[in-house]
């Protein structure tokens, strides 16, 4: 029998929102009081569902296949994805890089009238043909279950055929707005399909569950610290093996280089293999890097060892500081990102000395709440958006707000003339003490020659009529109706 | 089209249609469509060639109905009737284009009807049935181009040096812009004014008027069979097909002497234009020869690259063919007549010719080849790796170069070519 992958979307599980515009302080006391509602907008822009961060979870898992069990268009992602696959191979010293393995079933019209289930077993028996990988994954798709294919009962048939294991993934997009529903499914998944019971336990051994925005020199950062304290690091999901995956369950404890990401199957394995786990913090920034390296000291009984390293490191880092902050004093920050990236990105803000104004985080909900709290203690009342990109809405707030610097995705902003600093760079450190300095550096220099947006933002303007910035940006919020 | 298919290259009708779209100056597209489908095909599409950004409008910005349980069991025509006020309200744009995905299409949405409300009321839209199972981007192209025709293009007095050129699809043609803009360079020296729809800042005014035109320029031995029977039924504009991109001095020759035939231009003017080009190119051809290198080149790509390339590379440059693979999905009934073109070059025997684009069987053919260089797309790289012999990409999908407005085509485009060659990546 298959097993089931499905995950409880992020809306019932942890109350997740997509819609909300107001300030930090209000969204804390909303949220501690569990009175936050969720709005829908009337107007809304294109963004990412829970099968792409399913195929962004799963693709580069080594020994594996994808099949996309969708009209082609669904594989669009899997290019990008195949993108970092290779660069993230060379960066790991391969020096022939290969392609990801990846499948579309084409779904077309005909198959839209009569089901698609013939062809996903086509597509099966194929890839065992061809590559006999160890593990193959199905990732389902709007098209796909709307006209009903029983991906289940193929993959039951099928399975007596094929020497990998089939694993399905009910990932189509309309059943969720919160994409990283779409992680929770990959994990299930490999719960259910990869893991068991290790007969031999690592007790120097720590998970570290990290989705594909970790680049390797973040993941080099962890392992760093993971290591100082006398620990190694095994990640998980993203270029991992089959049996990188199954030594899960041999770990010590469990951690996350995102919360958002890993929160939900470390609570799993917590629950299922008595294997503890880091909760709440994101190990971006000094404080939360120390305070994450002391949480997962204290859960594998290595706090001494935690405590020096982290005093050794401050020396180090402390005189570079002091430099970076006297070259940020009183600037104006506007943060956006996911929800764990952008609100622990602010509480950088604190240390590295310059001003939160204002935070676009695409989704919030339980995780974020504490870091949230903690962010408004520290700093004076700042505007809080929660959107799923809808870069509209940003647009208008950060013209009114005109801040120094930006730092986020960089597609639209510098078209309003500010600078900005990338967060998801693939090639420098966000993540850990290095990534502290790395960050500061990059927002120095971006203030040092800041010309590329100022004179883009002279000849190029965003898509929206001057009218739009005169309005409220939550004009197309609609607070009384919810889904 | 039917089949299952390793590492697709190319997207959807919906990701042919959007790209086709967002392109024609100051549309503002707007999907009615599953949550993911904008950011799946603008990956699929704009960054998986060459990361070409995003520009006015794509990626997050393009409105999308973002189609939830809700809409699936009830129906979206209310979520897109909303989508489309708010959006006119707050984009700025010359034409508001609806395109509807897989999920609209299956649950059977009546978006056009919500769409003409909003045109009784004066405003500039069209809409487009390009759900994602209808095709692939090749589909999509023509779907916006045929709707675009029926729902806008007047009839408007002729001019003579009027011509619309069709055929070369945004980012499937990973240099479409590089590409249409030598072309349209090439054609004003004939004294003709070329709209390219997708590049110059050509919009829905430019549309409107393309019956202006006295021809249609195909540039695909395939592409647009049903566009131009259009335009040639209510407008009697006649089209002339160039069988894949002009790249190089012969091919480019050929191309201006078939148009210029077609115009009936002044025979001089044809010919100084092509004298002047043709001495600039040898300018430069004549400063590669030192080092000249021969190869045996496989070329991995759509129709309009295999055929251009193809050309030049055996015609004009001294290369030798092995495997031509086609990728596109050309109609049958063109296949003969292309694979006729490849196995008629000047030199050199003719390649095995090969229509498909799913990787293991590519990657066999390349392999079982005897080739010394590929020229393919991205995802040929690991194969030429394998061999151990140099790569360059020159079909989608790219990811080893930013693509702006880089071109093979015309004339100037072979000069670029020759130089990407020598330091193959």
């Amino acid at each position: 029998m298959t097993k089931s992958s499905t995950a409880v979307i992020r809306e019932d599980r942890l109350g997740s929102i997509t819609g909300y515009c107001g300030t930090s302080n209000d969204l804390a006391s909303q949220s501690r009081l569990k009175c936050l509602q969720n709005a829908d907008r009337s107007f809304t822009q294109a963004f990412q569902c829970q099968q792409m961060t399913t195929i962004l979870t799963l693709l580069t898992i080594r020994e594996s296949a994808l099949i996309i069990h969708a009209p082609v268009g669904c594989t669009g992602c899997a290019l990008a994805i195949n993108t970092s696959f290779r660069r993230g191979q060379t960066l790991r010293g391969i020096a022939n890089p290969v392609n990801a393995r990846w499948v579309s079933t084409n779904l077309d019209e005909a198959d839209i009238i009569h089901g698609g289930e013939k062809k996903l077993r086509e597509a099966i028996l194929s890839l065992e043909e061809r590559y006999s990988p160890k593990v193959i994954f199905i990732a389902t798709s709007c098209a796909s279950a709307i006209i009903g294919d029983d991906v289940d009962n193929v993959v039951n048939q099928t399975q007596l055929e094929v020497k990998g294991k089939i694993v399905p993934i009910h990932c189509e997009g309309f059943r969720t707005k919160i994409s990283a529903t779409g992680y929770d499914s990959s994990y299930n998944a490999i719960l259910e399909y990869f893991l068991e019971p290790s007969d031999v336990k690592e007790d120097d051994l720590v998970n570290v569950l990290s989705p594909i925005s970790s680049n390797k020199l973040d993941n080099n950062e962890i392992e760093r610290l993971i290591n100082a304290i006398g620990l190694k690091a095994n990640f998980v999901p993203c270029f991992s093996s089959i049996d990188d995956l199954k030594r899960i369950t041999a770990a010590k404890a469990s951690t996350s280089s995102c919360i958002v990401h890993g929160d939900y199957f470390m609570n799993v394995l917590d629950k299922e293999y008595g294997i503890p786990h880091t909760k709440s913090v994101m190990p971006l920034g000094i404080e939360n890097t120390d305070k994450w390296l002391l949480e997962l000291a204290e859960i594998t009984d290595k706090t001494e060892e935690a405590k020096a390293f982290i005093e050794e490191e401050h020396k180090k880092i402390d005189p570079v500081l002091e430099k970076l902050r006297s070259q940020l004093k009183d600037l104006r920050a506007f943060v956006s990102g996911g929800p764990a990236r952008a609100v622990t990105i602010a509480s950088l803000a604190k240390e590295l000395g310059f001003k939160i104004i204002g935070v676009h985080s695409y989704t919030f909900d339980e995780l974020t709440e504490e870091n949230v709290d903690a962010l408004a203690e520290n700093q004076e009342d700042f505007v809080f958006n929660v959107a799923n990109m809808q870069p509209f809405e940003h647009a208008n707030i950060i013209n009114q707000l005109k801040p120094d610097i930006f730092i986020g995705n960089g597609t639209w902003v510098p078209k309003q003339g500010i600078p900005t600093v990338q967060v998801l760079d693939q090639l420098k450190n966000s993540l850990g003490y290095k990534g502290v300095i790395e960050t500061g550096i990059k927002i120095v220099e971006a203030l040092q020659n800041p010309g590329f947006n100022i004179k883009l933002s002279k000849h190029k303007k965003l898509p929206y009529r001057s009218s739009w910035y005169q309005e409220s940006p939550i004009k197309y919020l609609k607070t009384s109706e919810v889904d | 089209m039917a089949f299952v298919v390793e590492n697709p290259r190319y997207s959807c009708t919906l990701g042919g249609a959007l790209a086709t779209a967002r392109n024609i100056y100051r549309t503002i597209p707007i999907l009615h469509a599953g949550p993911g489908c904008g950011a799946q095909v603008s990956m699929g599409q704009g960054a998986a060639a060459g990361f070409q950004g995003v520009g006015y409008i794509g990626g997050n910005a393009v409105p999308s109905s973002n189609m939830y349980e809700k809409e699936v069991v009830f129906g979206g025509e209310e979520r897109l009737r909303e989508l489309i006020g708010s959006t006119i309200e707050v984009m700025d744009g010359d034409l508001y284009f609806v395109l509807t995905g897989c999920t609209a299409g299956i649950i059977g949405d009546d978006s056009e009807s919500i769409v003409n409300e909003f045109r009784k009321n004066g405003h500039t839209v069209a809409h487009a049935e390009t759900a994602g199972f209808k095709g692939n981007s090749y589909s999509g192209y023509e779907i916006a181009f045929e709707a675009l025709f029926d729902q806008h293009v007047v009839p408007v007095a002729k001019e003579a040096a009027v011509v619309n050129i069709f055929g070369i699809v945004p980012y499937q043609d990973i240099n479409w812009q590089g590409n249409l803009e030598e072309i349209v360079r090439l054609l004003r020296k004939l004294g003709l004014k070329p709209n390219a729809f997708l590049i110059n800042r050509e919009g829905i005014e430019t549309i409107k008027n393309s019956s202006s035109a006295t021809l249609n320029i195909l540039i695909s031995p395939w592409l647009a069979k049903d566009l131009a029977r259009q335009y040639e039924e209510k407008y009697q504009i006649p089209y002339l097909r160039f069988s894949g991109l002009p790249v190089g001095p012969t091919a480019t020759t050929e191309f201006l002497k078939e148009v210029g035939l077609k115009l009936s231009l002044d025979n001089e003017l044809i010919q100084s234009v092509i004298n002047e080009e043709t001495a600039y190119v040898y300018d430069y051809l004549e400063k590669s020869a030192d080092v000249f290198t021969r190869y045996r080149f496989a070329v991995v790509g759509d129709t309009n690259t295999v055929l251009g390339l193809s050309k030049f590379l055996v015609n004009d440059y001294g290369q030798l063919p092995t495997v031509a693979i086609i990728t596109d999905e050309p109609l049958e009934e063109f296949r003969e007549s292309i694979t006729k073109e490849l196995s008629s070059l000047e030199y050199g025997l003719p390649p095995k010719v090969v229509y498909s684009q799913d990787q293991w069987v590519i990657r066999n053919e390349l392999v079982n080849s005897n080739a010394t260089l590929i020229l393919g797309s991205s995802l040929d790289k690991e194969v030429a790796q394998t061999l151990k012999i140099p790569h360059h990409s020159v079909s989608f999908p790219v990811n080893d170069r930013l693509i702006l407005n880089h071109s093979y085509a015309g004339y100037r485009g072979s000069i670029a070519l020759i130089e990407d060659l020598f330091a193959p990546r």
